[in-house]
């Protein structure tokens, strides 16, 4: 009896990292695919990182560090935008300021915070089998808004990335499109962050997205393919994860590496 | 002769950097402007001005008719590789305020594609970016340029990096859409000027305006822009002038 309870909670726990999984590279791969042919791999990871700033001061107030860290995320990544067109200073100089910026204050605000952070290796390198059901629903949620949002504007979210002075001139807000779809990169990431963790989420970002480059070079596809390549990845490392018993978000890029590796050799012969 | 646009005493600036001083300019319908200078002399800034990607520090933009400008870009190495078809290019340019969010209708897909074949790229539609060949390209962005039948044309310097059938082929194509719209060119290939341009204007920080498409090295030398020297005969050819103001860039 104990043994039969013990595998429905171990079922429930896998079936929630594979929900967790399937709706992570839903997510990565359609904002993976805009980050990547935009070049913004570089400020994602700076949001990335300056979103443990959020978590850190979400530790320290006693809220889920999540929350904290969306809104710590937009913000900043709405920031670099805003800033970068205000004064002079590079983009680049920027992320690079915002990157560990965040961090700092995520140390700072870890160390006021009484006792250890049990979690906290959870943020940095993620654990797909610790997903709650209140992430489940978080992931769902912006799964629902990401695919709305580039099922309706997928053409002028490919013509701005294409070419955003071309649109300027035909009088297009691009500002206000790019900030809206700044906020989407940084809520994907810090949703996303509980799987793969700070120091990996960047990868299912870019990974899935290189492999899908190997079979296409079609905006759509490259989307879809991303996500076929992010779920088999996915559920490799994940299984790799239980028997070999690694973390998970190691294992799955490792996966999603191996993937590309044959890939590609096998393209290139071909 | 319509007026289409007018600049008065504009001034811009990058920062606190004066690029432009005291432009005054008219464009009249169906012109052919050639716009030519030294490098940093502000021609592209003219243009950023123009297309409404520059606000001018002072005068004012005139516009006597609806707004509705085609752009042609200068070559952007960026975009090489990025995957968007040529039947997307074109497309692009039928974007406007008013219709951002809405669906491309088949009225305008026809008509894109319509274009597309009168510029003889039909056959590209479906051929990403990466895959074509400088001229090709520089076909691909002047059908979204003028895709939306605007009433003024510019092209910021189309013949860079296209062979010289193409750059042919190309002012063969202007001449021909001149007669639909007015063009603004920015050239440094100021022999093929007197060939298809009506009038030139001459900037390098200020704006001077030559109501005809002849002028002379003195001329030209004393408005103190270092081009190659227009001369003009029964077979058009052109002199080579000093490229003084050129090596400074």
């Amino acid at each position: 009896m104990i043994d039969f309870l013990f595998e429905i909670f171990r079922y429930k726990f896998f079936i929630n990292a594979i929900f967790a999984v399937v709706l992570a590279t839903i997510s990565c791969g359609i904002i993976g695919t805009y980050i990547v042919n935009r070049d913004m791999v570089f400020i994602s990871g700076g949001i990335t990182h300056a979103s443990f700033g959020g978590i850190g001061i979400g530790f320290f107030l006693g809220i889920n560090p999540i929350i904290s860290a969306a809104i710590f995320a937009v913000l900043s990544s709405i920031g670099i935008e805003y800033i970068s067109e205000k004064i002079e200073i590079t983009k680049d100089s920027l992320i690079g300021i915002l990157w560990s910026f965040g961090m700092a204050i995520g140390i700072i605000f870890v160390s006021f915070t009484p006792g250890y952070a049990p979690n906290l290796m959870t943020y940095l390198f993620g654990n797909v089998l610790t997903v709650s059901d209140f992430d489940l629903k978080l992931m769902l949620g912006l799964n629902i808004i990401l695919i709305i949002v580039f099922k309706l504007f997928l053409k002028e979210i490919i013509f701005i990335s294409f070419d955003e002075t071309y649109l300027k001139s035909k009088r297009i807000p691009t500002k206000l499109i790019n900030y809206c779809l700044i906020s989407l990169v940084a809520l994907t990431i810090v949703i996303n962050i509980k799987i793969v963790g700070i120091i990996l989420v960047i990868s299912f970002l870019t990974i899935p997205q290189a492999i899908a480059a190997i079979f296409s070079n079609n905006y759509k596809e490259l989307i879809i393919f991303s996500i076929i390549f992010g779920f088999l990845g996915g559920i490799l490392g994940l299984i790799a994860s239980y028997f070999l018993n690694i973390p998970s978000g190691a294992s799955i890029i490792f996966s999603y590496i191996i993937i590309f590796g044959i890939l590609k050799l096998i393209k290139k012969k071909l | 002769m319509k007026k289409l646009l007018e600049l008065k005493s504009i001034y811009a600036a990058y920062e606190k950097e004066e690029i432009l001083k005291n432009i005054n300019l008219t464009v009249y319908d169906k012109d052919f402007i050639g716009i030519i200078g030294p490098n940093g002399g502000g021609k592209t800034t003219l243009i950023k001005v123009i297309l409404g990607l520059l606000k001018p520090k002072k005068g004012d933009l005139i516009f006597h008719q609806p707004r509705n400008i085609g752009y042609l870009p200068q070559f952007n190495v960026k975009n090489e590789k990025f995957p968007i078809t040529v039947f997307e290019i074109v497309l692009s340019g039928l974007t406007s305020k008013k219709n951002i969010f809405k669906k491309i209708s088949e009225k305008e897909k026809k008509k894109a594609l319509e274009l597309m074949k009168e510029m003889g790229i039909i056959e590209l539609k479906n051929k990403v970016i990466g895959d074509l060949s400088g001229g090709q390209k520089q076909k691909a962005f002047l059908c979204r340029a003028i895709v939306s039948d605007p009433s003024i044309l510019i092209l910021d310097e189309p013949n860079t990096f296209v062979d010289k059938k193409f750059q042919g082929e190309m002012y063969n194509m202007l001449k021909e859409l001149n007669k639909r719209m007015a063009i603004l060119l920015i050239t440094h290939d100021i022999g093929i000027l007197p060939t298809i341009i009506k009038t030139i204007a001459c900037v390098n920080v200020n704006l001077i305006y030559h109501n005809s498409n002849k002028i002379g090295n003195e001329e030209l030398k004393s408005y103190n822009c270092p081009v190659e020297l227009i001369a003009h005969g029964k077979i058009p050819h052109r002199v080579l002038a000093e490229h003084k103001g050129e090596e400074n860039d």
